[in-house]
């Protein structure tokens, strides 16, 4: 009999950040939100918030609802790419 | 420009070029300009709107903060306020972006040197600073100063 994966229908979700080295990739389950995503991906990219810089997801063009899944997200397939961007303050 | 900077650029371009073409943006580099001299045409994701023309140039990449200018076309000096974005921070007079992201924004607040707002030279700057003046158009729908 094959091994049964615990969570046979994880998506893996890849963050880019121009900032960062190298992208914070993680298998996440469908109902996922990306709030919890995005609050994820500034762990692994060591930033920090200080209430002044927005950051959000990036999707397909435009900026990702918090409350939206990973499900959502990806549709029918297996693996999502989702970039994280900033809205900076200004003097 | 040293040797090291232009190696970088280099290498940090080509992801640039390919950012801006998804929304039919365009960066160039004229021969005759300093080496971190460029000129990006930004094109708001709306559609059907012509695009900005921004001026940015790099003296030490990725370690310094690059010169942010909106100009009415190639080649130009600062633009009129129908250059630039009508969103915050994009100043048609004086003529400047004042965010963490450019020199004359770190040059301004000196308190944005240390702590979040202090300069990245991690990843891939130049695309950072695109990404970063993408959205603010594309927030406020391509509008325009004036």
């Amino acid at each position: 009999m094959a091994p049964q994966h615990e969570h046979p229908h994880q998506i893996r979700t890849t963050v880019d950040f121009a900032l960062a080295t190298k992208p914070y990739v993680h298998e996440y389950a469908p109902e996922t939100t990306a709030a919890t995503v995005l609050s994820d991906a500034l762990t692994a990219f060591g930033t920090v918030q200080d209430g002044t810089t927005r950051y959000f997801l990036f999707h397909s063009g435009h900026e990702v609802p918090p409350d939206q899944t990973v499900r959502q997200l990806a549709g029918h397939a297996e693996a999502l790419h989702l970039g994280l961007r900033t809205q900076t303050t200004n003097g | 420009m040293d040797l090291e900077s232009r190696l970088r650029l280099e290498d940090d371009v080509p992801a640039v070029e390919e950012f801006l073409a998804e929304a039919a943006g365009h960066l160039h580099h004229r021969g005759q300009d300093d080496p971190g001299l460029f000129w990006a045409e930004v094109r708001p994701r709306q559609g059907g709107l012509s695009p900005f023309v921004v001026r940015i140039h790099w003296t030490v990449y990725p370690g310094r903060p690059p010169s942010v200018i909106f100009v009415e076309a190639i080649g130009a000096g600062p633009g009129g306020p129908g250059a630039w974005p009508a969103a915050g921070g994009y100043r048609p007079s004086p003529g400047d972006v004042c965010k963490p992201f450019t020199a004359e924004g770190q040059q301004l607040h000196a308190e944005w040197a240390v702590g979040p707002h202090a300069w990245r030279g991690t990843g891939n700057p130049f695309l950072y600073v695109l990404h970063n003046i993408q959205d603010d158009i594309d927030r406020e729908n391509g509008r325009r100063a004036a």
